[in-house]
């Protein structure tokens, strides 16, 4: 099964609000897309970074289990 | 799945969100972010969903939408509170889950979306590398604004771009192109192109335990393992997934240990080093799954999430067995 290509879609249309159900599937919004239309219950944000300090750490790092096993042998698959 | 020791599946169901990406974080056991996107990631916003385990099953902690759908997500390496997911609109965002709004920074340079990053897993370094299907790889220091390098060669999209967890500042990257390649963030130029289908390779990883191995997956329903020291010919093969394989992870506890997902609904469990080295089949969502991890503190535990709207965290029979 190949990867959908192109995701991208027109802007906005002019064109009437359809009544779409709420959820719609994969080949419906495909089909949209394909033909133009706009997507039912797309919904918009206008998010922005905020440029704040993170939050600082208080927990060490933990090691990974293979940093722990060290040249050890792994433990015994299933 | 029943009978497991470790308890019955956990799922939560986030309407209207399509799943991509599921990690759970290096700090904190149980807790889990999930990249997603409205309408499968084709038009809409994203939201990063920040996961905690109770005994009583999965809880939504918090969750912060983007502009465009976030198609996967890397916990920092060296704060518990920090990731990054990237998304359709071409940028990177960083997060902090003590915050309730954000993000903290966006890192906006890929001209098409970036499907894939991932934070360096070697001790020395703090690095995060995105994969975008404008062919190129990028290298970035969360606390610089600018990448510190773009890394060309692919002739297609790239799908996943994974740091080696034992080579410092070594990765890969596989492509629809049908090739894997290996990177050294020391020089521009690809160290290594594995010709590795002859379809496009959506997924790798690399072992845990053999910093020369590493696994793709495929939209030929393979996977195969690739020694770097000869990559003529395929160290190992498994065949049984029925469509493409959306992601590959080799197990944080077992050498020869790997899970893989897929657009046939299921998950499945291998063991490369076994004459029949299918282990088990998870068949638990009814959409393609895209999410998939191996939790690094327990050695059971598994969490995934697909296009049906849930996230899951569970412990399969072939992990909770002992050999």
């Amino acid at each position: 099964m190949e990867q959908p290509g192109g995701r991208s879609c027109s802007g906005p249309s002019p064109a009437p609000e359809d009544a779409a159900p709420a959820s719609v599937s994969l080949a419906q919004l495909l089909q949209l897309v394909q033909q133009g239309r706009e997507l039912p219950g797309v919904e918009k944000r206008h998010i922005t970074a905020t440029h704040g300090e993170p939050t600082s750490s208080r927990l060490p790092r933990r090691p990974k289990p293979w940093e722990a096993a060290g040249s050890a042998r792994a433990p015994a698959p299933p | 799945m029943s009978g497991a020791p470790g308890g019955a599946v956990r799922t939560l169901r986030v309407p209207g969100r399509h799943g991509y990406a599921a990690e759970f974080s290096p700090y904190l056991p149980g807790r889990l972010a999930c990249a997603a996107a409205q309408h499968y990631g084709i038009a809409g916003c994203g939201t990063l969903l920040i996961l905690d385990q109770n005994e009583s099953g999965l809880r939504l902690f918090r969750s912060f939408d983007w502009n465009d759908g976030l198609f996967d997500v890397t916990w920092s390496e060296n704060n518990e509170h920090v990731l990054v997911t990237c998304s359709g609109d071409g940028s990177l965002q960083l997060w902090d889950t003590a915050k309730a709004t954000g993000p903290l920074q966006v890192y906006k340079e890929h001209t098409q979306e970036v499907y894939s990053v991932d934070w360096s897993q070697t001790r020395g370094e703090q690095l995060v590398v995105s994969g975008s299907w404008d062919q190129t790889v990028k290298l970035w220091d969360p606390t610089v604004g600018k990448s510190l390098c773009t890394f060309r060669g692919h002739e297609s999209v790239i799908y996943s771009t994974i740091w080696s967890p034992h080579i410092p500042g070594c990765f890969a990257s596989a492509s629809g192109d049908q090739t894997l390649r290996i990177w050294d963030v020391k020089s521009t130029g690809v160290k290594i192109v594995v010709p590795a289908h002859q379809a496009e390779i959506l997924s790798c990883d690399w072992c845990k335990y053999n910093e020369n191995l590493l696994v793709t997956g495929a939209v030929d329903c393979s996977l195969r393992g690739w020694d770097l020291r000869n990559v003529r010919q395929p160290v190992f093969e498994l065949l049984g997934h029925t469509y493409a394989i959306r992601r590959v992870k080799f197990s944080p506890f077992h050498a020869s240990v790997l899970a893989s997902c897929s657009y046939d609904f299921t998950v499945r469990f291998w063991n490369f080093s076994k004459p029949d080295p299918l282990l088990e089949t998870v068949e638990h969502h009814t959409e393609f799954t895209c999410g998939l991890d191996l939790s690094l503190q327990s050695p059971t535990q598994v969490a995934d999430c697909a296009w049906d709207e849930t996230i899951k965290i569970y412990d399969p029979a072939c992990l909770t067995m002992p050999a």
